[in-house]
């Protein structure tokens, strides 16, 4: 049997990378922060609702569906879980306009302060979920 | 589907309208310039009727009068969505728009017809209870919201998720509006329990939230 080339991870640990990132001042780290920040909530969050009976995971494209409107359920964070879809929205923004991002009026631009605070709470409040 | 006067012929009819909550038809529109169907604004006047006249000049009789029952784009947009709701009642629907304890909320025709295909007449109905809820809480919490933009998004990633994005526009900073739609969370919730199971499910899965601050 082959070694792997990329082992079992869990996926909170990148929230770790992300804060580790973000305190760094550069606009690479800060970027990829916000990135990490956003995985760390999304993957987390459909492996932890997989592993609780609330959803079957495709392990595609098609879980950036299938989780935001899971965890949208009453059963699972009911509205709260509306950020999660928020944070992809911030992140796609970050990660593909690299164009200089300011904090102004419409600028649909969040901090990397909000993004892993949010990936947090959303993080916290799946975990916190019961078995299915 | 866009609807672009300059390219449709001058009768052209979409009977398909009679669906939204508000029930009203598109009968025809110009496709040429013309003085008479041109307002100053330089947009093309629709021809707009309504099934059900009576009801309609109840509630926005002067809005109509004002132009002989010719709407602008913009006017039959904004019958679609009304914000306050109808349990409010309106002193002058002529000035609608204007008052300052309203909440701009208008959508384009075209926007309007794209959400409508997203949302299904259920989902239409679910979308003014949630923007009806809105508004009451706004109201009654002070909020400084200032209008609603709604759109149909086509996820960039999954090939066949479409739904539909309310952006709540308030003048205040980011954090403040981060705050307003945390305390609307709970409020979505317990409408969603008051929703029978089909609209419940829109709520859930079709209808998402975010924040755009106006303060300089």
């Amino acid at each position: 049997m082959s070694k792997p080339l990329y082992n079992k991870i869990d996926p909170s640990s990148y929230m770790e990378l992300a804060k580790q990132l973000a305190i760094n001042a550069d606009d690479s780290s800060k970027r990829t922060a916000a990135d990490r920040a956003y995985y760390a909530a999304f993957l987390t969050c459909r492996d932890v609702l997989a592993s609780k009976g609330y959803l079957v995971p495709q392990y595609n494209l098609d879980d950036h569906k299938s989780v935001p409107q899971t965890l949208k359920s009453i059963e699972a964070l009911g509205s709260r879980g509306n950020d999660e879809e928020r944070l992809r929205s911030a992140r796609n923004r970050i990660n593909y306009d690299t164009r200089e991002l300011r904090d102004q009026p419409q600028s649909a631009v969040c901090s990397i302060n909000w993004m892993i605070t949010t990936a947090q709470d959303i993080i916290n409040g799946v975990q916190a979920l019961p078995k299915r | 589907m866009v609807i672009d006067s300059r390219e449709r012929p001058s009768d052209f009819h979409y009977p398909d309208l009679k669906k939204g909550p508000y029930e009203f038809s598109l009968l025809s529109c110009a496709n040429r310039p013309n003085s008479s169907l041109l307002d100053n604004s330089g947009f093309y006047i629709r021809k707009i009727a309504a099934p059900n006249t009576k009801k309609y000049y109840r509630r926005f009789g002067k809005l109509i009068s004002h132009r002989r029952n010719y709407l602008r784009y913009e006017d039959a947009s904004r019958l679609a969505f009304t914000i306050p709701p109808e349990s409010v009642s309106i002193a002058n629907a002529s000035q609608f728009s204007k008052e300052a304890d309203q909440i701009q909320c208008s959508v384009k025709l075209e926007d309007f017809l794209a959400i409508q295909s997203v949302l299904g007449s259920v989902g239409m109905k679910t979308l003014q209870e949630v923007l009806d809820i809105i508004w009451l809480t706004s109201k009654k919490l002070n909020w400084p919201l200032e209008k609603i933009q709604i759109d149909k998004v086509k996820d960039p990633e999954v090939l066949d998720w479409q739904y539909i994005r309310l952006l709540l526009f308030f003048v205040s900073d980011f954090e403040s509006a981060d705050n307003f739609l945390h305390k609307l969370y709970p409020i979505l919730d317990e409408l969603s329990t008051k929703l029978d199971v089909e609209q419940a499910e829109i709520l859930q899965k079709l209808i998402f939230f975010d924040v755009q601050t106006t303060l300089q």
